[in-house]
């Protein structure tokens, strides 16, 4: 377990609760995010780290492995404007992906929205949710890496740092020391839209042309990939037709 | 700017194959799109607009991503159900954002609420997504919930009517 003692080091994040075993990390700040809301209390900036998840969960309640040792369960208590909301998202997956590439020398891409991929095999995923009270959102970003690969992983398609890295790896204190400080610096900068979709760009794992198909509860739109609008949006090219999407599970033929 | 101010602007727009227009007043953010030159919008933001516990001043139709169907013969009656049920005493909580509708934080757990829930301020009735952000959507008055409008997993439209409570 990292120690507390970064703290000293860290500019947005004010607090650091390090817990060996939780339910899930975003749980435990949900709590936290109740508890402030019902007594009329602002919001701690802070880090909740897990060693281990016994209820990790994705999207859609969608089981995250989450054994002890084997990755970072962090969930991040954070407070922005809401003109920044459309594009935390976007701006998520840039901070995680750029840590990965960072520190770990990993070549890793953003699938659309922020599912973070090493070739097309899923080394990261993020979750978030908002709330909003007039104009402040109080933002829980949930983040699970693969660290070390699990033994009979259920997930054919996941990859972690320890397979991907060219680095000489030193244990997941370092690599939890490293994830909590990057995450601290770029929190410190606002999120402007121009930069974050430009970095979004650079980083996305999708290219002009390529074939997708996204599913949207019975819904499914196919096309072809056209890039992001300056929303965010995902913009497929179907026939003459461009149609622009912001939600449903995107998957690349 | 008024219902009927809108939907003359929703017509001058299509009738001219105008691209689209996007109009800033008294803090409400207003885009049309035109079908012929902007893409179809499938599902969408309105811009830098997300403010959750605030009511747009907007009438409870979608006016920014007008789906293939919308006439403003159904805009229309879709505007004259919410004057009936705003005179039948009702508050209609209406959808700050687009995304898709839930009624549960998970597939797993309980529903926030049901209809005859008595609610209060600040309750959480509802998740909307967009770029896999679940917003959180609050009652912003107490009361008695009488009706859901949408169905779980429901693409919801900005303004989009999405509770009714009797306060």
């Amino acid at each position: 377990m990292i120690d507390t003692k970064i703290l000293t080091r860290l500019r947005t994040i004010e607090s650091l609760a390090v817990i060996p075993r939780v339910a899930s990390t975003n749980l435990v700040a949900r709590r936290v995010v109740n508890e402030c809301i019902d007594n009329e209390l602002s919001l701690p900036q802070a880090m909740i780290v897990a060693g281990e998840q016994f209820a990790g969960r994705g999207r859609n309640a969608r089981f995250w492995s989450s054994p002890a040792g084997k990755g970072i369960y962090a969930t991040t208590l954070h407070t922005r404007s809401v003109a920044e909301l459309p594009v935390v998202p976007l701006e998520m997956a840039n901070i995680l992906a750029s840590y990965l590439r960072e520190v770990f020398s990993i070549d890793a891409r953003i699938k659309w929205p922020n599912d973070i991929l090493v070739g097309n095999r899923k080394i990261a995923g993020i979750l978030i949710e908002a709330r909003v009270q007039d104009d402040r959102a109080y933002l829980l970003i949930g983040i699970g890496v693969n660290v070390e690969p699990v033994q009979d992983d259920s997930r054919p398609n996941a990859i972690a740092i320890t397979e991907a890295s060219p680095r000489n790896f030193s244990g997941i204190e370092d690599a939890t020391e490293a994830f909590v400080e990057h995450m601290d610096e770029r929190l410190a900068h606002p999120f402007e839209r121009e930069r974050v979709l430009a970095e979004w760009r650079a980083l996305s794992v999708h290219k002009t042309g390529d074939r997708i198909t996204c599913v949207l509860g019975d819904r499914t739109v196919s096309g072809f990939w056209s890039g992001i609008d300056d929303d965010g949006r995902a913009l497929l090219r179907s026939g003459s037709e461009v149609i622009a999407v912001s939600a449903g599970d995107l998957m690349i033929a | 700017m008024n219902f009927k101010e809108i939907l003359e602007l929703i017509d001058k727009v299509a009738d001219r194959g105008i691209a689209g227009v996007e109009i800033e007043q008294a803090g409400t953010k207003l885009r049309i799109e035109g079908k012929s030159a902007a893409p179809q919008v499938f599902h969408s933001y309105v811009g830098g607009d997300m403010g959750g516990g605030q009511q747009p001043s907007l009438p409870a139709i979608a006016v920014n991503a007008l789906p293939p169907a919308s006439t403003p013969a159904q805009l229309e009656a879709a505007a004259k159900k919410a004057e009936e049920d705003s005179e039948a005493g009702l508050h209609i909580i209406t959808s700050p954002i687009v995304g898709t509708f839930y009624r549960q934080a998970n597939p797993e757990s309980e529903a926030f609420v049901n209809v005859g829930d008595h609610i209060t301020r600040s309750k959480v009735l509802c998740i909307i997504e967009a770029m896999k952000l679940m917003n959180e959507i609050e009652s912003d008055v107490e009361g008695t919930l009488v009706k859901i409008y949408p169905q779980n997993g429901q693409p919801i439209e900005y303004g989009e009517k999405l509770f009714a409570v009797k306060v």
